[in-house]
């Protein structure tokens, strides 16, 4: 595949859009896209013990922020599905814990000591890089995590994304290039 | 190309986690106890002194009215004599002065009464084919009551406010109560295996072999008896085995070498 030299100019043969460039991403976007990360801490914060309401937080935040822009729709999109394998290994966590707190047979083994630090592991680092993360749509800058940014630049940029975005044309564009 | 590096990046994510998790099970066992942190919770944050103890011991004690019997055959009085001192010699420092009860009755059966008052059933020591499973099983009982799982299981079924007013105040109804959940509650299996290494470090010292542990174990399996709640445990944990091969596999330390509990143990059966 042809590598795009120039960010700016659309390769047609590529299967992705072009990437909005800080300068043109309005300041109301970049807050937006922010908020995105930011509202986790808040949601994960007052959700602790019971970690459900950061997740139906996000969802609501995903589905009413994501027409606005491309640029808003991947830092949302991004934030949300890096927050799922969090939530689930601490769902998983609370349900182990319960168990050793009710039934007899669950012990603190090393697979369950060992199962405390990677979750540890995991949502410390998911704080850490959903601070950069919002720093960088701050100033209107992407920011890929490992695999969740890959993902979610496929779903946004892709060419075949159907999703209609304010502002952006709705119908197919009448005049077409001669070849 | 493009899409394949997303997957590839997935696998790198659930593998690093995977090896944490993986890598800790496997290695920290291996890292040295120096180096480790206390992982375990201060379980005696909640708990009464030896002298309570022994008081809500002397209240069990007379609610079942057990005494030390006199007209215990003498043979089985100085056979369990011969015993316990073999295992009490070799314990280094206990805040308990033990004292062992034999009771007339056919249940496969022994207990920890809070205050180190451990009762042995005549039933079980039929069930015996040496004195060293004897040992094995006394060993363990001590083991209950040296890491204070009674007074815990206590504190834990009634609460600290309830075992206190029983020491302070002595009223029937209560006392009737606490001897109830003393007999009928068992102990987790944390505490069981804590009893069964305890068991099995004592017989260790005491020059018996360890895996006497586990052929009490079995016996009790191969009897198929219909046993006491105290030692279902035995019976029906489904851990079983796993303690069964926890003491066949224990490993004693260099120049162990064991020496026979000098009893008649026909003889003493005989008594019974």
């Amino acid at each position: 595949m042809e590598e795009q030299k120039n960010p700016l100019i659309e390769n047609v043969n590529s299967p992705y859009l072009p990437l909005p460039q800080p300068d043109e991403i309005p300041e109301r976007e970049r807050e937006d896209a922010m908020g995105a990360y930011l509202m986790m801490f808040a949601a994960l914060a007052s959700s602790l013990p019971l970690p459900i309401i950061n997740l139906i937080a996000a969802v609501i935040y995903y589905y009413v922020n994501r027409r606005k822009s491309r640029f808003i729709h991947f830092h949302s999109l991004q934030s949300l599905l890096s927050q799922l394998p969090t939530t689930f290994m601490n769902w998983g966590l609370l349900y182990w814990f319960i168990m050793i707190w009710t039934k007899e047979a669950w012990t603190y083994n090393d697979y369950f000591k060992g199962y405390v630090i990677a979750v540890i592991l995991a949502n410390v680092l998911y704080i850490i890089f959903s601070l950069l993360a919002a720093v960088r749509a701050r100033k209107g800058r992407m920011y890929y995590f490992l695999f969740f940014g890959k993902l979610s630049y496929d779903m946004v940029f892709s060419k075949s994304n159907t999703l209609v975005y304010k502002g952006e044309r709705e119908a197919p564009a009448e005049n077409k290039p001669p070849f | 190309m493009n899409r394949v590096s997303i997957w590839i990046d997935l696998v790198k994510l659930l593998g690093g986690f995977a090896a944490i998790w993986v890598g800790y099970v496997l290695l920290w066992p291996m890292v040295p106890d120096e180096f480790k942190p206390d992982w375990t919770l201060d379980e005696d944050l909640v708990t009464i002194s030896i002298e309570d103890e022994e008081g809500l011991g002397d209240f069990i004690l007379e609610a079942f009215e057990i005494e030390q019997s006199e007209d215990l055959p003498a043979a089985v009085d100085s056979g369990l004599w011969v015993i316990e001192n073999r295992l009490l010699s070799q314990l280094d420092a206990t805040d308990y002065e033990y004292n062992f009860y034999i009771v007339d009755n056919p249940a496969v059966n022994a207990m920890t009464f809070p205050g180190g008052n451990i009762v042995v059933f005549t039933g079980l020591l039929e069930l015996s084919d040496t004195p060293e499973q004897v040992a094995a099983v006394l060993a363990h009982e001590i083991g209950h009551a040296e890491h204070r799982h009674v007074v815990d299981k206590l504190i834990t079924e009634l609460g600290i406010t309830f075992v206190m007013a029983v020491i302070t105040g002595g009223d029937a109804n209560l006392i009737h109560e606490l001897t109830q959940t003393v007999i009928s509650s068992v102990f987790s299996r944390n505490q069981e295996q804590e009893a069964d290494q305890f068991s099995m470090e004592l017989l260790e010292r005491s020059q018996i072999d360890p895996r006497a542990l586990a052929a009490f174990f079995r016996k009790m399996n191969r009897e198929n008896l219909d046993y006491a709640d105290e030692l279902e445990w035995v019976m029906s944990h489904p851990h079983n085995n796993s303690r069964i091969k926890a003491s066949l596999e224990y490993e004693v330390g260099e120049g162990f070498e064991s020496k026979p509990i000098d009893l008649d143990w026909d003889a003493v059966k005989a008594a019974l």
